[in-house]
């Protein structure tokens, strides 16, 4: 008996890597080794050691270790055996390739997409500390004086910045001028936030002075081509700043594709209710997103409340809170990984949806299915072609595992042509990728190595789902049987029926979805909005008018083709602040409905219905201190007849309603129709020159191009140095839905290549099974059946199938509609025909792929079928 | 005579040579033990091996399956041997390290 026994492990581990050729001299000599040592301890260790440095390439087992040498043949011969019945059935083989490489090409680029979507903003150091703060549970912007504040008051803030943008704003260098996008205003901590690589400068002086202001790479060559942009200035938006630093450009996956930085502007704005900017912050390692949250929210009751119920006049912040008790009371922070895909609404950049990248995967996946439901409904269906093969390999010494192996060999070799092919499909069609995704990818994107590393493990998945079934069946033949000549039909007949339903019910439901998307698109488009947007032409930066705008009113109220002039702080569809107003008739209950300057005129622009009341009147002097309302504010104040009541905004700034407007849609069709409230604008209210930001035209001449021209003319009299930028209402109205209609796109173009490989599938097993019935073709028609009948035989089965799926498909397509319904609050109501749609055009296309087919044998002559025997 | 294939290592010719010495009895624990009790050198058991190994492919040892016994947990040694090629080479390596002792001054070598 040993006294020690040498560890386990490395005994183990030798018998599995050594060759066995060597085995037993090397254990022999590291057990004499290992009897020598006085120390146990001492002794395993080095047994171990060793046993380690044995493993060279010397002793290590190789191929011809493993298994007989005639593995290797075999599979040899497996290639051999897979490529000629490739090349034997071309048509099948044809039909299998295309299926899996369109799925397998999908699934690359939905692989691309969805690593790319979840990339965002992983590139900057410290990522998971790095937080972007608002207000309340979901607010984007936050107050001025938080970034300071929170980094001052909570030492755990390792650093936090204050940012707005992005803008577009106009360059001026030298005598040349042109508006320049990708404009972020940030104080000095931006650059210790999104910590990047600066080409010159240095990143903690770059934003110190009030006139720096720091370029991307790309922006300075753009600005200074061929020299040094350093120290130059740059005059924006009529403030003159110098360059103090150059960085790198942000990569295409961030929410901040920012092209500048220049020093904030707004360090003189102290207050805490005003929110307009962005905050982030980095939080020191390891807190915890609550706590973070927690503090915040002492900082809110110790600065915010009192501002809040300096202006609501209530006597403590807790009162105020009582009553208003449907809001969240608090800063929180949202970890600015997850912006892309979880918060779009705070993204400066291309906005992501986690719901759109799970939809898209699961869409892939199907297609990726129904093409490997080909693949198992062919080979299943012609194996009795291949039984005799089986039954010789059987007879000759084959197991049943090895007659597995062929097969997966021979679906292995089917879907590594397949992934050849898709890379070409995938490569090719990027540029339609991109535009239904709003990305840009590139060839090198495909090809990256997690890609690369996808497209392998397709290979072998993809490969194993398809051949696994048809593999273990197939090789389950009895060779008695099949030698003896009797066919065997492999698998069951039912499990090809369920597979080919599963088939119709995803082309159904992709259909349906499709179908549904687009009735909700042009539901949107075509819904009456409450007011005309027709032919109004909206003309942007107003501000830059100043006082020449009565001027420039005139001017155009002289050419023929305009009706109508107006000015508004904003135009619908763009983005409207809430402002808080208190009603003092009622306890000074407070209501914040969307703020909109305007003027008399607009009215008739827009074809604004009146309620009660009237419009603003130019003549009128009151009426600046005048609002018109909304039917649904109207509803919030609560008054039978609101006309007269007043709002307040604090401070003794008073308002009285002078109208109702009857409700239209001034925002997006996916929200209800809010509270908006239209205030008289001049540049003496709470927006100064900012309350005439748009003009809106009404253009209603034949020559529409020649009027905007001379309207462009005209406002490069008035406005020379800035440029003149101009669009029709209704196309920021249909923009809106642009989202909806690229989604719409997707489910189109995912419905026709599912649609497209399932009947591939479908005229080939249509195919086969005529081969088999030939015969019986051929008897009926002898004993009297007419054509007609023989069709409707050979219908029979698919129509039953088409139903069985489209029960399912159109089952998951109601739920999942409906639930995407929910998210608009104008939408269409699911109808049976939408739904029942599908059903019929896929059976049209059943039918038609049938009988094709089956018309050619019923027509043959019967003879030609029975002759043989 | 000038040979190619006489080419050793530093190790394999140390090796060869205890091998010669050994006699039969060469396998790889006590070819490292006697590398150690002969000039004090530490030199790891898969290195041992290894050269063995080499040795074997080059034509100038044998080995061959020695008995088994209730040491080394049962193992068989693998036993080595010179072949001739193998004293050839170890009369060779000696000849020319000699040759050319010979003529190296004899005052580089700092003796009289």
């Amino acid at each position: 008996m040993r006294k020690k026994n040498p560890p386990a492990w490395a005994l183990g581990m030798l018998q599995f890597f050594c060759k066995d050729r060597y085995l037993e001299q090397i254990e022999g000599d590291l057990l004499e080794l290992f009897d020598r040592e006085k120390s146990v301890r001492k002794a395993k260790r080095k047994f171990g050691w060793n046993t380690m440095r044995f493993f060279r390439l010397r002793y290590l087992k190789g191929l011809d270790d493993f298994e007989q040498l005639t593995t290797l043949a075999m599979i040899k011969n497996y290639l051999k055996i897979a490529i000629r019945t490739l090349l034997k059935q071309k048509s099948y083989a044809g039909i299998n390739i295309a299926g899996l490489a369109i799925g397998i090409a999908s699934c690359l680029l939905i692989f691309m997409y969805i690593a790319h979507e979840r990339s965002y903003d992983n590139f900057y150091p410290d990522v998971d500390r790095l937080y972007r703060v608002g207000v309340g549970e979901r607010g984007a912007y936050s107050p001025p004086m938080l970034a300071k504040t929170m980094q001052e008051e909570y030492s755990q803030v390792e650093v936090a910045t204050r940012l707005s943008g992005l803008w577009e704003t106009l360059f001026k260098i030298g005598d040349r001028s042109f508006m320049q996008a990708g404009a972020g205003f940030g104080d000095e901590n931006t650059f210790k936030v999104f910590q990047t690589e600066f080409i010159h400068g240095d990143p903690e002086t770059a934003l110190l002075q009030p006139d720096n202001i720091v370029l991307t790479e790309s922006l300075a060559q753009k600005c200074f081509p061929d020299e040094l942009a350093m120290n130059k200035t740059i005059e924006i938006d009529g403030e003159v700043y110098q360059v103090s630093a150059i960085v790198i450009d942000p990569p295409k996956n961030t929410h901040f594709p920012y092209q500048y930085i220049a020093a904030s502007l707004e360090s003189g704005h102290n207050n805490w209710t005003g929110n307009s900017g962005w905050t982030y912050a980095k939080i020191q390692d390891g807190v915890p997103v609550e706590e973070i949250n927690l503090k915040l929210k002492e900082l809110y009751y110790k600065y915010v409340g009192p501002e809040i119920i300096d202006f609501s006049g209530h006597t403590s912040f807790e009162e105020f809170m009582e009553e208003n008790p449907n809001r969240y009371y608090g800063f929180t922070v949202h970890p600015v990984s997850s912006i892309h895909l979880y918060m779009p609404h705070l993204s400066m950049g291309p906005r992501g949806d986690y719901k759109n990248v799970i939809i898209f995967w699961v869409i892939t996946l199907f297609i990726l299915l129904i093409a490997c439901v080909n693949y198992i409904n062919m080979a299943t269906a012609r194996s009795a072609v291949r039984s005799k093969e089986v039954g010789i390999r059987k007879a000759m010494g084959s197991h049943r595992k090895n007659i597995i192996v062929q097969f997966l060999v021979e679906s292995m070799v089917i879907t590594l042509l397949a992934v050849l092919i898709a890379l070409v499909i995938s490569a090719t069609s990027i540029d339609y990728f991109n535009q239904l995704t709003g990305r840009q990818f590139t060839i090198t994107d495909l090809f990256s190595p997690s890609n690369i590393l996808s497209i392998c493990l397709l290979l072998i998945v993809v490969g194993l789902l398809a051949g696994v079934y048809p593999a273990y069946i197939i090789s389950g033949f009895s060779p008695l049987k099949a030698l003896r000549g009797q066919m065997q039909q492999a698998g069951k007949k039912s499990l090809r029926s369920w597979l080919v339903s599963f088939q119709f019910a995803i082309s159904i439901f992709l259909v349906a979805a499709t179908v549904v998307i687009y009735q909700q698109v042009t539901y949107m488009q075509s819904k009456k909005l409450g007011v005309n947007i027709d032919q109004t032409l909206v003309i942007s930066n107003g501000n830059e008018l100043e006082d020449k705008y009565e001027l420039f009113k005139n001017q155009l109220e002289q050419i023929s083709g305009i009706q109508q002039v107006a000015k508004m702080s904003n135009v619908p569809f763009s983005f409207v602040g809430d402002w808080n107003y208190t009603i003092p008739a009622d306890n000074k209950r407070e209501v914040a409905p969307s703020n909109v300057f305007t003027v008399a005129g607009a009215e008739k622009v827009l074809d604004i219905e009146m309620v009660s009341g009237r419009f603003f009147d130019k003549d009128r002097v009151t009426d600046t201190s005048a609002v018109v309302i909304n039917q649904s504010l109207a509803k919030e104040i609560g008054l039978e007849n609101p006309l007269g009541s007043v709002l307040s905004r604090g401070n003794g700034l008073n308002f009285t309603v002078i109208g109702v407007m009857k409700d239209f849609n001034y925002a997006s069709l996916k929200r209800e129709i809010g509270p908006l409230i239209y205030r008289f604008g001049n540049k003496h209210g709470e927006m100064g020159m900012w309350h005439q930001r748009y003009v809106i035209v009404k253009v209603n001449g034949s020559d529409i191009l020649k009027t905007i021209g001379e309207i462009e003319d005209l406002w490069d009299q008035q406005v020379p140095n800035y440029p003149f930028d101009a669009g029709f209402l209704n196309d920021a109205f249909q923009r809106q839905y642009e989202g909806e209609r690229k989604f719409g796109q997707v489910f189109t173009t995912f419905s026709i290549l599912a649609i497209f490989i399932a009947f591939l599938g479908l005229f080939a097993l249509t195919t086969f099974v005529l081969q088999k019935r030939v015969k019986e073709i051929a008897v009926r028609k002898v004993l009297g059946a007419s054509i007609p009948s023989l069709l409707r035989m050979m219908l029979k089965d698919f129509t039953r199938l088409v139903f069985l799926g489209g029960i399912v498909g159109i089952a998951a397509a109601f739920y999942w509609l409906e639930e995407w319904l929910k998210g608009y609050n104008y939408r269409i109501d699911l109808s049976w025909y939408l739904l029942a749609l599908p059903v019929v055009l896929i059976l049209l296309l059943t039918w038609i792929v049938v009988s094709l087919k089956s018309y050619k044998a019923a027509v043959a002559n019967p003879s030609n079928a029975l002759k043989e025997e | 005579m000038k040979n190619k294939s006489y080419q050793l290592g530093e190790l394999e010719e140390l090796v060869l040579m205890i091998v010669a010495i050994l006699q039969e009895n060469a396998y790889g624990v006590k070819v490292m033990d006697e590398i150690l009790d002969q000039i004090g050198r530490k030199v790891n058991i898969s290195a041992v091996h290894t050269v063995l190994d080499r040795l074997e492919k080059k034509d100038f040892v044998s080995s061959y399956m020695g008995g088994a016994s209730s040491e080394r947990g049962g193992r068989r040694k693998r036993l080595f041997k010179v072949t001739a090629t193998g004293s050839k080479a170890i009369a060779y390596v000696h000849q020319t390290r000699n040759e050319l002792y010979d003529k190296i001054p004899k005052t580089v070598l700092g003796f009289q």
